[in-house]
């Protein structure tokens, strides 16, 4: 190891250790070592800052800026779980998975599974707030990821029942009991609204849609979460819908896949086909079906 | 120099950085700018929004790329992705030449999204100029880096910043985004004196240069990026293009975003100190303000 | 089900793929009208296409995703909580404002 790594190393640990209740660098690390002890090991300090204080500078910088993007991401989250209690969920969930990509819009990428295994972080409203994390993770990637080049009509009028077809990598699935879009719009609605620094004026807004929230009836709802000319919408589908596009997002082949969506389906027999012809003639229209990069390359086809 | 070969052999002018609350303005009134800085990271997506506002705003306007995460002094090998996403943009853009910082960020694959601020060790300076030497060999573009506004400083360095700075750069054979602002935060928390630093700078490596706006606090000053340029960062800057030539300068400014037409008319002040630098004219007055 | 249903069906689901009129033998509504689901997800039947329909929400009139989030620039230790990295701009789903 090199004498600049060992130093990184020690120092990125410094940085990314969490701050006390009153945002400030811990007295102690969590070997219970003396952080002034350790500041003064490698940092020089000058007339007006201990080498504590310096480090405390980092320390407190790298956990700020975390937090707001991380409050930005996930204001659905928020509004489920309340505000006090998103901030205990947000430190730990950040602590167990610090930033691994360049990019601050990857942050959130665990949050669904860590929330999945963490309950207690989010009761008694885990549920909820699981699906709401999933929502709010879902728009992030129908943001900006890619749209691949839609299938052409020779490769279309080619399928068969054991074709394969590939969804745009921003279409993203979702079931969930309640109707998550709809409150996600409402927060937006009002946080949009609203100068979003001011925090404290808006708690009486953000409790009163908690509560709203909390009330909603349990639901099964479907969504589609993608992009159209640069905005993202979400859409309400069908059962039938999502299980259809579900199993093709799965490498399902199309025969099967369209067994899965009317397995138990009340759609009548007769309405099947023009159902059919229906959704994949608006799903084409939406551009959903693609060709992905191998493809191109030659190396495969629908 | 005005144009040399760290920036592509262009004259550039002065541009300011393009953020999102600007996007509306800048497409529907098209205002005249030299040209726009974007954080590259920004733009490294796989669609969407971005892409096609950037597509709009190059039909228009030259942009420059500017990255807030390689961390060229960061002990940990470039990553490859990374580096694929640049150059992918690089090509989009055009941009005449790359910038990021001269800082490290992240150790054994974890990212603090901060410029942290670099040992200023001999051994530092090798590892930091090949990174930045393998970034130019990828990306085929010149690359020039930046000084970081820091708090801290460690034991360990064994020459003042400056000094590092040119031994990387010499070593990289790399051009430099100097920024005014950041040397006299760093000069005022670590108690040198600014116009040492600028008066050390190799001048003809200097790419481009940076302005932008600080905050004081009670025992540090910050880098914040939410103020107009402070008079004696102005004085700095008409003391860098004094010994570099009028060179591609651009307004930072980041957070309490104004109007565009507030940062533009705040980055067109450089223009007094460019047509100085020009007509050989030098005003005694702002360049004594470099002193505390 | 039976053979011929699930060719019809797949005949279905290709014919629409290809924009091709009534290929469905069976169908009772015509072809290009979108299926529509109630609040809960029941069918419901078809109405004209219209291309976006009622059922695509404007997912954010508020600031999430529109920003860049590719990092930092500037310090922003100064005042508790706040932060100079990101984007401020809103998205653009109103239609009035330009996005990011
Ligand atoms: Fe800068």
């Amino acid at each position: 190891m090199t004498d600049l790594q060992e130093l990184q190393q020690r120092m990125a640990k410094a940085v990314m250790q969490p701050l006390t209740a009153r945002e400030q660098m811990r007295r102690r690390n969590s070997a219970g070592q003396s952080n002034a002890t350790e500041a003064a090991q490698f940092i020089r300090p000058n007339d007006q800052l201990t080498s504590f204080e310096r480090l405390e500078i980092y320390n407190r910088q790298y956990w700020f800026r975390l937090f707001s993007n991380f409050e930005e991401d996930f204001p659905g989250v928020q509004v489920v779980v309340g505000r006090k209690r998103f901030q205990a969920l947000m430190r730990a969930y950040l602590e167990a998975h610090p930033s691994t990509s360049f990019s601050l819009r990857n942050l959130g990428s665990q949050l669904v599974s860590w929330l999945d295994k963490n309950p207690a972080w989010t009761e008694p409203h885990s549920e909820m707030a699981i699906e709401m994390a999933g929502l709010e993770w879902a728009h992030i990637e129908a943001f900006d990821n890619a749209i691949w080049p839609t299938l052409s009509v020779d490769a279309r009028s080619q399928i068969n029942a054991e074709s394969q077809l590939t969804l745009q990598p921003h279409v993203r699935l979702l079931e969930a009991h309640y109707a998550i879009d709809d409150a996600l719009i409402a927060v937006r609605n009002e946080s949009g609204s609203r100068d979003t620094s001011s925090n404290n004026a808006s708690t009486g807004h953000v409790s009163k849609r908690r509560r709203a929230l909390r009330e909603m009836k349990r639901e099964t709802v479907h969504i589609a979460v993608h992009r159209f000319e640069d905005t993202v919408y979400y859409r309400r589908l069908a059962a039938e819908d999502y299980r259809l596009l579900l199993a093709l997002q799965q490498a399902v082949t199309l025969g099967d896949a369209i067994d899965i969506a009317f397995d138990g389906s009340l759609v009548p027999e007769h309405e099947r086909p023009a159902y059919l012809q229906s959704a994949f003639a608006y799903w084409t229209t939406m551009g959903w079906f693609c060709t992905p990069p191998v493809d191109r390359e030659g190396k495969g086809d629908s | 120099m005005p144009a040399n070969r760290f920036n592509g052999f262009t004259e550039y002018g002065v541009g300011i950085g393009l953020r999102v609350p600007h996007y509306q303005h800048i497409l529907a009134k098209k205002p005249v700018v030299d040209w726009f800085e974007i954080i590259s990271e920004n733009y490294m997506v796989d669609g969407g929004r971005p892409l096609t506002v950037l597509d709009s705003i190059l039909e228009q306007y030259r942009v420059v790329q500017h990255g807030v995460s390689m961390y060229f002094g960061s002990s940990d090998p470039l990553n490859r992705e990374h580096l694929k996403r640049l150059k992918a943009l690089v090509r989009r853009t055009r941009t005449p030449w790359l910038s990021d910082h001269l800082c490290w960020g992240s150790v054994d694959d974890r990212y603090t999204h901060d410029l942290l601020p670099m040992p200023y060790t001999f051994e530092a300076a090798r590892l930091t100029a090949e990174k930045i030497r393998q970034v130019q060999d990828f990306v085929e573009v010149p690359v020039v880096v930046e000084n970081v506004s820091s708090y801290a400083e460690f034991h360990v360095s064994e020459m003042a910043e400056w000094e590092f700075l040119n031994e990387v750069v010499e070593r990289a054979d790399c051009g430099i985004l100097l920024d005014v602002n950041n040397i006299y935060v760093s000069s005022q928390n670590h108690s040198f004196d600014p116009r040492v630093y600028v008066d050390a700078v190799p001048a003809h490596r200097v790419a481009q240069i940076h302005i932008a706006g600080h905050s004081k606090f009670e025992k540090y000053i910050l880098d914040t990026h939410d103020h107009p340029v402070l008079d004696r960062v102005w004085g700095l800057y008409e003391r860098a293009i004094e010994r570099c030539g009028p060179t591609a300068t651009l307004l930072e400014w980041d957070d309490r975003i104004p109007s565009f037409n507030e940062v533009h008319a705040e980055a067109l002040k450089a223009n007094k100190y460019l047509k100085a630098a020009t007509t050989g004219e030098s005003k005694q007055g702002n360049v004594l303000e470099y002193a505390r | 089900m039976k053979k011929s249903m699930k060719s019809i069906m797949l005949s279905a689901a290709v014919g629409g793929m290809l924009g091709l009129p009534a290929v469905a033998l069976h169908a009772a509504t015509p072809n290009s009208a979108p299926n529509t689901v109630s609040a809960n997800g029941q069918y419901l039947g078809q109405t004209a296409f219209t291309g976006l329909s009622a059922k695509d929400k404007h997912s954010c009139k508020g600031k999430n995703s529109c920003k860049g989030k590719g990092g930092c620039k500037s310090s922003d230790n100064g005042c508790k909580g706040k932060n100079s990295c990101k984007g401020k701009g809103g998205c653009a789903t109103d239609g009035s404002k330009m996005p990011g």
